[in-house]
């Protein structure tokens, strides 16, 4: 039932605690949003999952699917299900989006033909309505913020994910895009799967809503509710929480 | 023992220095020559592009274990308006060591050229060596000439994104080899 468990998770970054005990509990299926302000340790939460070194675990615990997650090298951590999308993606000149994620998907499907791959590749550029031949594209290089944001939804689309991380993917987009990758996220939705969308903004929740929100202060869950946490924020911002 | 060779016209050149034989050109107009070339065979080689002449220089060096490659090349515009664009990426892994010398020659009262010389390093290890040496012999200000060196190692965060995406490291690694090594043939399009 449980699909990611964070207690009392402790981290640093250069010395300064980033994270100061985080717990977090997110079923199969959910879909939980965090907010808060800029600083406060989302990103660091995301990257610290996926792996990232040059954050420092102090103390704590995180299971994903029942496993220890802290245990496994970051390319097992995607094996078994995990994925981040970045809120700034690395550029890498010379390889496609398409050659890449070939090779990310025979890790799972070894044999896996470059013909039957791009069918797939083809078949989620489709449902995404993204342009048909985006997945031609060198990754995240020579494509605009928004582009480049288009490219980790089609990486989550083929990657498949049980668990999928999303760090800021609407900031930078247009209205339309916006709507695009809202309906992505909507569309990779199911009962097995779940996902932790960090964002500023209310629109996207709109579209692609949350089941649990989560608001991150000063590195710390400061509370926990429902879609209405979202209106307060957009109304009222953080000061409730950051005058305590 | 220095080859020499003159440019006449526009000549696009690559010359691969690859003891492994993994670099692979992509498929590239007719026009462009390709030269493999290994130890054994001198390294030095020496261009004069005479007048109106257009010399765009490609050179790759992949290097592992032991590998020592001392490599000296050196361009000289003989006549005016001639170009020259030499870009050289080395791959430098284990103890494999490079010392690369660059050499752009404007002689007197040869006007209106043009030289480039770029000389990017990747090391892979701690114990590979490079030695990146520009020179630049130019007795005359009626020309354009530009030259800089860099050494890298592997990106980190490209390295976390490929692996994040399931990809294991050393495969990762290879990637962003490839990417730095492929990157240079868009010299020749
Ligand atoms: N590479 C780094 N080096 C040093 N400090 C860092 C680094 N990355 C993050 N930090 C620090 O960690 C804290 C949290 O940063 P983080 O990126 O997690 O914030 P965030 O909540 O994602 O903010 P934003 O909304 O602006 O994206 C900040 O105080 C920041 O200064
Ligand atoms: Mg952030």
């Amino acid at each position: 039932m449980v699909m990611l468990s964070i207690k009392d998770l402790f981290v640093n970054i250069d010395n300064k605690q980033v994270l100061k005990g985080i717990n977090l509990e997110i079923k199969k299926g959910q879909v939980h949003a965090i907010m808060g302000p800029n600083g406060s340790g989302k990103s660091t939460l995301a990257n610290f999952l996926a792996g990232k070194s040059g954050i420092e675990y102090l103390s704590g615990g995180v299971k994903l699917d029942d496993s220890n997650l802290l245990e496994q090298p970051i390319e097992t951590r995607a094996k078994n299900g995990l994925f981040l999308s970045f809120q700034q993606p690395a550029e890498i000149v010379g390889i496609s989006f398409a050659n890449m994620l070939h090779t990310a998907y025979k890790t799972k499907d070894k044999d896996i033909s470059s013909v039957d791959f791009l069918k797939i590749i083809k078949e989620k550029v489709k449902i995404l309505e993204l342009p048909t031949n985006f997945y031609t594209k060198n990754v995240n290089s020579d494509l605009s913020g928004g582009q480049q944001k288009m490219g980790e939804l089609l990486q989550m689309a083929v990657l498949d994910p049980t668990l999928a991380i999303i760090d800021e993917i609407d900031s930078g987009l247009d209205i339309d895009s916006l709507k695009l990758v809202a309906n992505g996220l909507q569309k990779m939705k199911s009962k097995n799967k779940s996902s932790l969308i960090i964002t500023h903004r209310q629109k996207i929740l709109e579209y692609y809503k949350p089941d649990i929100v989560h608001i991150l202060i000063e590195g710390r869950i400061v509370e926990s509710g429902g879609a209405e946490l979202v209106d307060f924020v957009e109304k009222n911002g953080y000061k409730k929480w950051l005058q305590k | 023992m220095v080859t020499k060779i003159e440019v006449d016209g526009t000549k696009k050149i690559a010359i691969i220095i690859d003891s492994s034989k993994s670099v692979v050109a992509p498929k590239l107009n007719n026009s462009v020559k390709i030269i493999n070339l290994d130890s054994e065979r001198s390294l030095d080689i020496s261009f004069d592009l005479i007048k109106n002449s257009e010399l765009t220089l490609v050179i790759i060096h992949n290097l592992k274990d032991l590998d020592i490659i001392k490599q000296k090349v050196k361009i000289t515009h003989i006549g005016g308006n001639s170009k020259s664009k030499v870009t050289v990426h080395s791959v430098l892994d284990n103890q494999s060591k490079l010392c690369f010398t660059g050499v752009i020659h404007n002689p007197k009262k040869i006007d209106n050229t043009v030289a480039e010389l770029i000389h990017k390093t990747l090391l892979l290890s701690d114990e590979a060596e490079v030695e990146s040496n520009p020179e630049l012999l130019i007795d005359n200000d009626q020309v354009k000439c530009a030259h800089g060196s860099t050494i890298s190692a592997l990106d980190k965060k490209e390295l976390f994104y490929l692996q994040s995406r399931g990809i294991n490291k050393k495969e990762a690694e290879q990637i962003l080899v490839n990417s730095f090594i492929n990157q240079i043939w868009q010299q020749l399009v």
